[in-house]
């Protein structure tokens, strides 16, 4: 196992590199054409690199464990997530993919404070993704420092695997890179996971003397296949909405709306990402759901922890069909981890250098790219290494924490220009961010994202308080959308 | 801003976006009502297909959109 592991792992590598490399001829000479791809990207490397980033790790491991655990409400926690993330991008990412052109945005935090026209609201924002992103990098890394744990390459040596994957994969070409390699990696993937299902029930359930007849009466005998206790409404609320929300509150995906080079490369992202993101989540939750029925029908034994079911599954397959899933994940994990990395990179040199200096140096910027990337990668590594318990909780609790950006967004980009109301953009994500964060100090992130105040997820307090500020900011000022 | 990207703006029919944005928060709303009162029981894979149609149909519909109306 650990040999072909290994062997599949070196080819996952050099291929990548190849790809990494080949993509420098698309040339990097300005921050724009180092993050944003000098907004000339294709709709198929678009699409891809949209799902690669934003399908992670927690896909293959912690969406499989929720499905065998928690029943078929694991699928509609994941596919709130894609119907919000389709219907959002079709009404709002052709504004943004305009402005973007038109107004030269690189960051998402430049990007609002140029809306606002407030360079403080913008550096804010840099610094918010830097608290809310890294544990979630970390969690990447944790999450490939596992697997190779389990397999038994050591734990030290697939964080280093991962960081140096994650920072040689940017550092080759910046975004051109990062897309090109998201691209075969998102297609590792979705092919491991039709290789996965395919394997489970071709193979396995035929084994077991299970077919579709019997998983149902097994699931439906158990309540897996209705709403069952742990996805009470509340909690269903708690899952979902800061998902439904992540498309604009999340850097790395609003980033890559800008890319794409046409508007037809638009359309082909859109497209291409609701087709991928619905076959894998479909796939994943099968999977968990099937791991279920093994389990009930005494093929396998009970999983209690519900991190362990693919490994625990992956035990009876072929040492091959084993590792290509396993690389699968590193993908996954690498793709989602160098997107992010530098998606936040791209704030601080566009907030902190580019925008306060009169005559901007290529080189200098660059310069600074490659020291935040080297600095985050280190410092993600260094956490991971560590693996402190607080920090894969909070990386759950990071789509809360960037839940306030969503109300400024929105109201951003249907105004184009919201400088009247720059104090209180200010203060709904000061007020909703200190909210979030006062909540995983007081409870702990992991119980902060299922507690409710009378009845409502923290996370819907957050939302409602920041849009209750902001509204009263635009009720103030009496601003009209633009036409 | 090029005459083009204007005009893509401009061709973007407020009324149309105005029904497109009614029936996105129907469907959103369906995502949560229908499996919490209707399938909240279910004892096969009624509310499995339940979700899966319901984001299958909504991807066809925007996708059909996306092409041939956005922008025009």
């Amino acid at each position: 196992m650990i040999t072909t592991f290994i062997v599949l792992l070196i080819i996952y590598i050099t291929v990548g590199t190849i790809i990494a490399i080949i993509s420098r001829r698309f040339g990097v000479k300005t921050s724009a054409e180092y993050f944003v791809a000098g907004y000339r990207l294709g709709g198929f490397l678009a699409s891809m690199t949209y799902a690669a980033t934003t399908y992670s790790a927690f896909m293959m491991i912690g969406l499989v464990g929720y499905a065998y655990a928690t029943g078929v409400g694991a699928l509609g926690f994941e596919l709130a997530y894609l119907l919000s993330t389709i219907t959002l991008l079709a009404i709002l990412a052709p504004r943004v993919w305009l402005m973007a052109r038109k107004r030269g945005w690189v960051s998402p935090s430049e990007m609002i404070s140029d809306l606002y026209d407030s360079k403080i609201l913008g550096m804010i924002i840099a610094v918010l993704y830097l608290i809310a992103l890294v544990p979630y990098i970390s969690a990447q890394m944790i999450g490939v420092g596992s697997i190779f744990e389990g397999i038994g390459v050591g734990y030290v040596v697939g964080i280093i695997v991962a960081a140096i994957l994650t920072f040689m994969w940017i550092a080759i070409a910046g975004i051109w890179s990062v897309a090109s390699t998201d691209t075969y990696q998102g297609l590792w993937m979705i092919l491991a996971a039709l290789t996965y299902i395919t394997w489970l029930s071709l193979y396995l359930l035929p084994t077991a003397h299970l077919d579709l007849d019997k998983v149902s009466e097994i699931l439906g005998r158990t309540g897996m296949l209705g709403i069952t206790k742990f996805w009470s409404l509340p909690t269903f609320i708690a899952f979902t909405l800061p998902w439904l929300f992540f498309a604009i509150t999340n850097p790395q995906v609003v980033q890559r709306l800008y890319m794409p080079k046409s508007e037809k490369s638009l359309k082909r992202l859109i497209q291409y990402f609701a087709i991928y993101g619905f076959i894998y989540t479909i796939i994943v939750v099968f999977v968990g759901l099937l791991a279920r029925a093994l389990s009930e029908s005494g093929f396998i034994p009970m999983i209690t922890n519900r991190d362990l079911v693919t490994p625990a599954l992956l035990l009876l397959a072929h040492p091959l069909l084993a590792s290509f899933i396993y690389v699968s994940i590193v993908a996954a994990a690498v793709s989602t981890a160098n997107s992010i990395i530098l998606s936040v990179a791209s704030s601080f040199v566009r907030d902190f250098y580019e925008r306060r200096v009169r005559v901007i140096n290529h080189r200098t910027s660059l310069l600074i790219s490659l020291c935040i990337v080297t600095s985050l990668v280190v410092v993600a590594s260094l956490v991971a290494y560590f693996r402190p318990g607080f920090i894969v909780e909070l990386s759950v609790l990071s789509s809360v924490i960037l839940l306030p950006l969503a109300p400024i967004t929105i109201t951003g980009w249907i105004f184009e220009k919201a400088s009247n109301v720059k104090i209180e953009a200010l203060s709904s994500l000061l007020v909703g961010f200190i909210m979030a964060l006062s909540a995983a100090v007081i409870y702990g992130p992991k119980r902060a994202f299922i507690t409710t105040w009378v009845g409502l997820p923290i996370s819907a307090w957050v939302l409602i308080t920041s849009t209750a500020i902001l509204a009263a900011g635009l009720i103030r000022s009496k601003l009209s959308p633009s036409k | 801003m090029s005459s083009e990207h204007k005009d893509a703006i401009k061709g973007v029919p407020m009324r149309r976006l105005k029904y497109f944005i009614m029936v996105s928060l129907i469907m959103i709303v369906m995502h949560y009502l229908v499996p919490y009162t209707i399938l909240l029981n279910a004892t096969n894979f009624a509310l499995f297909a339940y979700w899966v149609l319901l984001v299958l149909f909504w991807i066809v519909v925007t996708s059909i959109i996306v092409e041939r109306w956005w922008f025009k």
